[in-house]
């Protein structure tokens, strides 16, 4: 089978990966780029354990062809944390027990990071909606909800606009 | 979506007020917590090594079928395929690993321990039948293809009642149903009868002035755990095999290894990966054994990995059963007897314990006359393994469900009757073991005046939908063995603690929060290390909630040991008797002459070059108290009267834990447990074919719970200490799943008076129940109608062949299969 | 997972080039969520895939009062149910869009898609059929457009010859007073796969008298289908609650599900006959405005 290089950025890196097509962007990933912070729960899209953001959406990598990331942005939970610092969301996790087994904890990050960049002021049901594709078996997941509620909090402290400000609009 | 309620968690009354404390009851972050978001931790299918193969297994299509001839030829002879192996090479490899002549006669016997690949026959639908080794994942799966299997197929056997039957076809030749008093000597797909008695039963019902009886199913289910098993072995020159997996215990993959291979455990070195989730599941060894055999005959490192499906199709489930239960009580609710039959589908080989779930289900209540059996048995499905509380779910669905039952016809408060037979300290279980100090009464006292329970049941949050509360009971006997802990005191007064257990959800925090609290330093001045067999203190698996509790006292002895010596050192310094040496957080000085004082730091920099050398605290444990925890569940859901949908819209979760040494660890493991029996009451079956092909191999169609479906879940933590142990903690992790299915089917009822007696109670369950106005489910006939003889009958036999057989120890045998592990038949 | 070859043509008029040369064993590919799904659980296999990444305004979504709405063959279902005049006109289609699968899924998985696999419980289907959608079809013999309600033949399968692709689907828009909606049953609220969907669409004459109605059945036939009878039952009629409950009976009694892991025959005719009558409800109410 014909080999072809995919270019992409991954967390900011432009990056060229030579791969058959017929791999999913969850391979790559992990075995080419060493990048294991994403896991594998399902191989078919159904527990959300390889939720990675492309272009800044979340999606199961595990699903998408490697090919088809072809110019894409895909930014893994390897990148979130900047100079050293956690993503508020990482830190909420941490700090409110969202997590235990940890395996589904990258992929419910970055689904949860993606929810707060276009709602900062979540309700519970859009976070728990928001999260419902990735499986969590340890938490049952009221610990995580707590957490994303949290960083929520913090990424509007962050971007100036506290929740009065937010609500009285 | 309905999510009512925002409850605050709140902590019971003491039952002692505790002193003082610096960490213990602190809600300190994971101390893995920051590798675990950042995407660092390494679990089993992180790690590689230079030249690796990839391993994958066949499975078979069939679910009973002779293996006629295999044919390996082609896939042998594709470029990259390292190796292929099937059951029959397996004999000739564990010879040559071990130097020892080739015995395939110990590989026909019903164990799936040694059949790591089908012997002659595959018993259920996607049992390995061969192995291979390949330089990728694709040519493995290409080498797959190119094996042809002759199979000669069968009609398999796949409810439990049917295997009990008479004429049933043996799913395995070799099993005798075993007994109090030995086996029988027919072979039967009964793998094990276990009777439990006690006092006058027939008396008992007659002194009855109710009787309700009642038959339950359940569903065989999966652990669910997010990681499937993943496994990486090397076999290196020097004769050793590194294995490298995701396992709860790394000690017990050794010894499984090495028993395997027969070659001495210092032949196998093992390193626990972060484990993405057990909950039983992986004590059982699926990977490791066929990993390092697939190592040394291709002469590579083989990393596998499973898919998910084949997690689904081929690892341990936990068992469905079929439980008829008789309870009869006085008017007032006090029970007078009992009689039950407990059934288990154990899948294809003997092993899983029916005294589990007897003990789960029963072990709340006190009963003078009872007369249970459990029974063993074996069909073409999947062999079983532990889940959480192992059969524990499963028999409180049919206790609960029936006191639930007897409440409602004797008009009682579901609280009060159990508070009228709630077993305390002295009384004991089926199995005659006695309890300890327990916190039931005080766990049942909390329900009752709570909120959750006291308050009417709100009106339902959507038009066409009604709400019901439920309530359950459940315990967990507790678990206990061996372990051992290091606390190794760094030069600056900081620690380093050594233990070889695997952390599944928390250990190494709680752990740590003990050596702080012990050395009365902070937290954050406490490191944990689990390293590999070869450099880890022994600990056994991690399992039915015995590490905080086991665990736990090894390291509290091993902190407690560390800041004895540190105090001898700091006596020795300070030129004082020890006993005239005071310490508290971090300093040193002389009771007499205060001023006379050393930093912890300067202690123990100075005992690194001293003669006594740097501080090393141990600690041991093997023979503790068990110490059982219940719970009780008040859940409330929705129903859709016109699908028969059911919700859950809130649960309430009040749990003895004894101590909670971290109040985050504690109601994360409740609410997970809660959430598990929510998919387990609700959604989650393993659904088979006439063929006896699982149809739903795939979490799309193997439905858990989502965000969606689980509730707020409020935990309340009561503290009534342990017996034994430290500060009085007790294993928080098996319980929380025991009573949900029960309260789950209790708040069905009460939501639209639909008696849902099997699971999951699905929405065709509820409207079925509702147009037949029961549970629509026939009795388990008799025991005497199945060919199955009981241990007296066994005894009688014997009797009568004049070969003297006294019974065994009932006792022994039923508190040994309670133990908290899959039995691993390895 | 065997290999396969790898085609990214620049133009839909390529990707026809590709199909037509290479021949059997070949697979278009928009988002791909069903396709790598095939090839790790059903060994299936292609022997070469056509991605529609490079083709320009493939992921396009248009609409213009007369042609109604255009859903270009990449189109994700994520940007279909975001999409302003989706919400503003068609509702129905945003219910059965952000229902497949989880947000993830929807991200990269595409309405076509959801199509062209052809499962009897797509959650596009009953929807995109119930507005009488329909779709352009373009191949090596030219173009043809072919209604929804005629182009699936059964599970898995279209009547796609081979070489040819969905280029788009059109969706008329709606007339009049008209309303729509879409509900299915799932045990799981989220990732999970219709047990049954039924889809509504009802056009109003004066007050409360039906003009049209187009009900469409997921998941209990080997294609979607229509539920005629209970059409019949409500066109030229005036509305009651009643006769909308007669209609559910109506398709409850047309229908012929089977018994599966998901749900057994008996209780999806059950289901039938109370998300009839509900998505029905919700369209007469959706169409009064």
């Amino acid at each position: 089978m014909a080999k072809l290089v995919v270019s992409f950025e991954v967390n900011g890196v432009a990056t060229d990966v030579l791969t058959e097509p017929n791999r999913s962007l969850l391979e790559v990933l992990r075995d080419s780029l060493e990048l294991t912070g994403t896991k594998e729960g399902c191989g078919t899209g159904d527990c959300g354990a390889c939720t990675v953001l492309l272009d800044g959406r979340p999606v199961t990598s595990c699903l998408l062809l490697a090919p088809e990331a072809e110019g894409r942005r895909v930014t893994t939970v390897e990148g979130l944390a900047r100079h050293g610092k956690l993503h508020p969301v990482q830190q909420t996790f941490v700090e409110q027990g969202g997590l235990q087994c940890g395996i589904c904890t990258p992929g419910m990050i970055m689904s949860a990071v993606a929810l707060l960049e276009r709602n900062p002021q979540p309700s519970e049901d859009e976070i728990r909606y928001a999260i419902a594709g990735n499986l969590c078996r340890c938490t049952g997941y009221d610990k995580i909800v707590r957490a994303v509620e949290a960083a929520a909090g913090r990424v509007r402290e962050s971007q100036g606009v506290d929740a009065e400000s937010v609500e009285a609009k | 979506m309905a999510i009512v309620d925002r409850p605050e968690t709140t902590t019971a009354p003491q039952t002692d007020a505790p002193p003082q404390r610096l960490v213990i009851g602190q809600r300190v972050a994971k101390i893995e917590g920051v590798d675990k978001v950042i995407g660092k931790a390494q679990y089993g299918a992180d790690v590689s090594r230079p030249g690796m193969l990839w391993g994958k297994l066949l499975p078979s299509p069939y679910a009973n079928a002779t293996i006629k001839s295999i044919d390996t030829s082609r896939a042998r002879a594709i470029p990259g395929v390292y190796a292929v192996l099937t059951g029959e090479d397996l004999p000739r490899v564990v010879g040559q690993v071990s130097d020892t002549a080739p015995a395939p006669d110990e590989f026909d016997v019903p164990s799936r321990g040694k059949q790591l690949l089908a012997w002659k026959k595959a018993v259920f639908y996607g049992q390995p039948v061969a192995a291979v080794a390949a330089l990728t994942p694709a040519l493995a799966e290409e080498a797959l293809a190119a094996i042809e299997v002759e199979y000669d197929v069968h009609q398999p056997v796949l409810d439990v009642l049917d295997a009990m039957g008479e004429g049933a076809p043996l799913v395995q030749e070799g099993v005798f149903t075993e007994t109090f008093a030995g086996k029988d000597e027919r072979a039967s797909n009964v793998a094990k009868l276990t009777e439990l008695s006690r006092g006058d039963v027939a008396a008992g019902f007659a002194a009855a002035d109710e009787v309700v009886e009642q038959t339950f199913r359940t569903a065989m289910v999966h652990q669910g755990y997010i990681e499937p098993q993943a496994t990486l072995a090397e076999y290196g020159p020097d004769g050793r095999f590194t294995i490298w997996t995701s396992t709860q215990g790394q000690f017990g993959v050794r010894s499984g290894v090495a028993g395997f291979l027969k070659i001495p455990p210092r032949r196998v070195r093992v390193v626990a990966m972060e484990i993405g989730g057990g909950f039983g599941a992986k004590g059982a060894q699926t990977l490791e054994p066929i990993c390092a055999v697939l190592a040394f005959a291709a002469g590579r490192p083989v990393k596998m990995q499973l898919s998910r499906s084949e997690v689904l199709r081929a690892t341990r489930p936990a068992p469905d059963a079929v439980m008829h239960v008789k309870l009869g009580a006085r008017r007032d609710g006090e029970i007078t007897a009992v009689e039950a039959r407990f059934i288990w589908d154990v899948g294809a080989y003997p092993g899983g314990g029916s005294t589990g779930g007897i003990n789960t289900g029963f072990g709340p209540w006190r009963l003078p006359n009872f007369h249970i059996e459990g029974l063993d048995v074996l069909t073409n499905r999947p062999s079983i393994g532990a889940y959480r509380a192992p059969n524990g779910p499963q028999g409180a669905f049919a206790v609960e469900g029936a006191l639930n039952i007897l409440a409602d016809r004797l008009g009682l408060d579901a609280v009060e009757l159990r508070l009228k037979n709630a077993v305390v300290e002295g009384d004991r279980n089926p199995s005659e073991v006695p309890y300890p100090r327990i916190g039931l009464r005080q766990v049942l006292e909390t329900v009752q005046g709570h909120p959750a329970w006291t308050e009417p049941v709100p009106a339902p949050s959507r038009p066409g939908w009604l709400r019901g509360r439920g309530m359950g009971v459940g315990t967990w006997g507790g678990g206990v063995g061996t372990s051992t802990a290091h606390v190794n005191i760094n030069e600056d007064g900081s620690a380093v603690m050594v233990t070889g257990a695997v952390d599944l959800a928390g250990t190494r925090t709680t752990m740590a929060q003990i050596v702080a609290e012990e050395l009365q330093i902070p937290y954050e001045r406490v490191a944990a290390s689990q390293p590999d067999t070869d450099t880890a203190p022994f600990n056994n698996p991690t399992g039915g909630s015995r590490i905080t509790y086991s665990l736990g006292t090894a390291v509290h002895r091993a902190a407690v040991d560390a800041r004895t010596q540190l105090k001898q050192r700091a006596a020795q310094q300070l030129k004082a008797p020890p006993d005239e040496v005071e310490y508290r957080q971090g300093q040193f000085w002389v009771r007499s002459d205060p001023d006379q004082s050393l930093t912890l730091a300067q202690v123990a920099r100075a005992a690194i070059g001293s003669g006594d050398g740097p501080v090393i605290g141990t600690g041991e444990v093997t023979h503790l108290l068990r110490a059982p925890a219940f719970a009780a569940q008040v859940i409330e859901v929705e129903v859709d009267q016109e699908t028969g949908l059911v919700q859950v819209v809130k649960a309430t979760a009040v749990q003895d834990v004894g101590c909670a040494i971290n109040p985050t660890a504690c109601e994360g493991q409740i609410q997970g447990g809660v959430v598990q029996a929510i998919g387990w009451a609700l959604t989650e079956e393993y659904v088979y074919d006439d063929h006896g092909r699982l149809r739903n191999p795939s979490l799309l169609d193997y439905r858990m719970p989502t965000a969606l479906d689980a509730p707020n879940i409020e935990c309340v933590l009561v503290e009534v200490p342990a017996a034994d142990g430290p500060y009085g903690v007790r294993g928080t992790g098996e319980v929380p799943i025991v009573p949900g299915p029960a309260a789950i089917a209790a708040a069905v009822y009460d939501a639209v008076g639909a008696r849902v007696n099997q699971l999951p109670v699905s929405g065709e369950r509820v409207l079925d129940a509702l147009a037949e106005g029961g549970s629509g489910m026939a009795a388990v006939p008799a025991l005497s109608s199945f060919p199955v003889r009981s241990a007296a009958d066994i005894a009688r036999q014997a009797v009568l062949r004049s070969q003297a057989a006294p019974p065994a120890g009932g006792e022994k045998l039923a508190v040994e299969s309670e133990d908290y592990c899959a039995e691993d038949d390895a | 997972m065997r290999g396969f070859a790898y085609h990214a043509p620049q133009s839909l008029a390529e990707a026809v080039q590709i199909l037509s040369r290479e021949g059997d064993g070949g697979k278009v590919l928009a988002g791909g969520t069903d396709l790598l799904i095939q090839v790790k659980e059903r060994g299936f296999v292609p022997r070469y895939v056509v991605s529609l990444r490079n083709v320009p305004d493939a992921r396009a979504v248009g609409f213009d009062a007369r042609r109604g709405l255009r859903i270009g063959a990449g189109a994700r279902l994520s940007e279909v149910a975001a999409h302003p005049v989706v919400q503003e006109r068609y509702p129905i289609l945003v219910q059965g869009a952000s229902l497949v699968g989880s947000l993830q899924i929807q991200n990269l998985g595409t309405v076509v898609g959801n199509l062209c696999n052809a499962a009897p419980s797509a959650d596009c289907a009953p929807p995109l059929v119930a507005l009488g959608a329909s779709a352009r079809i373009v191949g090596a013999g030219g173009e043809r457009t072919v209604l929804l309600e005629d182009f699936f033949a059964g599970p898995g399968r279209t009547v796609l010859e081979p070489g040819e692709l969905v280029a788009e689907v059109l969706v008329p828009a709606p007339e009049g007073r008209s309303g729509g909606a879409y509900e299915r049953f799932t045990p799981r609220q989220e990732m999970d796969i219709a047990v049954v969907g039924v889809g509504s669409v009802l056009t109003l004459g004066e007050g409360d008298r039906c003009l049209a109605a187009r009900i469409c059945l997921g998941a209990v036939a080997p294609t979607p289908v229509r539920a005629t009878h209970a059409e019949r039952v409500l066109i030229g009629q005036e509305l009651t609650a009643e006769r909308v409950a007669a209609a559910g009976a109506a398709a409850a009694a047309q229908a012929r599900p089977i018994s599966d892991q998901r749900g057994s025959a008996s209780y999806r005719t059950r289901l039938v006959e109370v998300l009839t009558r509900r998505t029905l409800m919700a369209a007469w109410q959706d169409a009064r405005g």
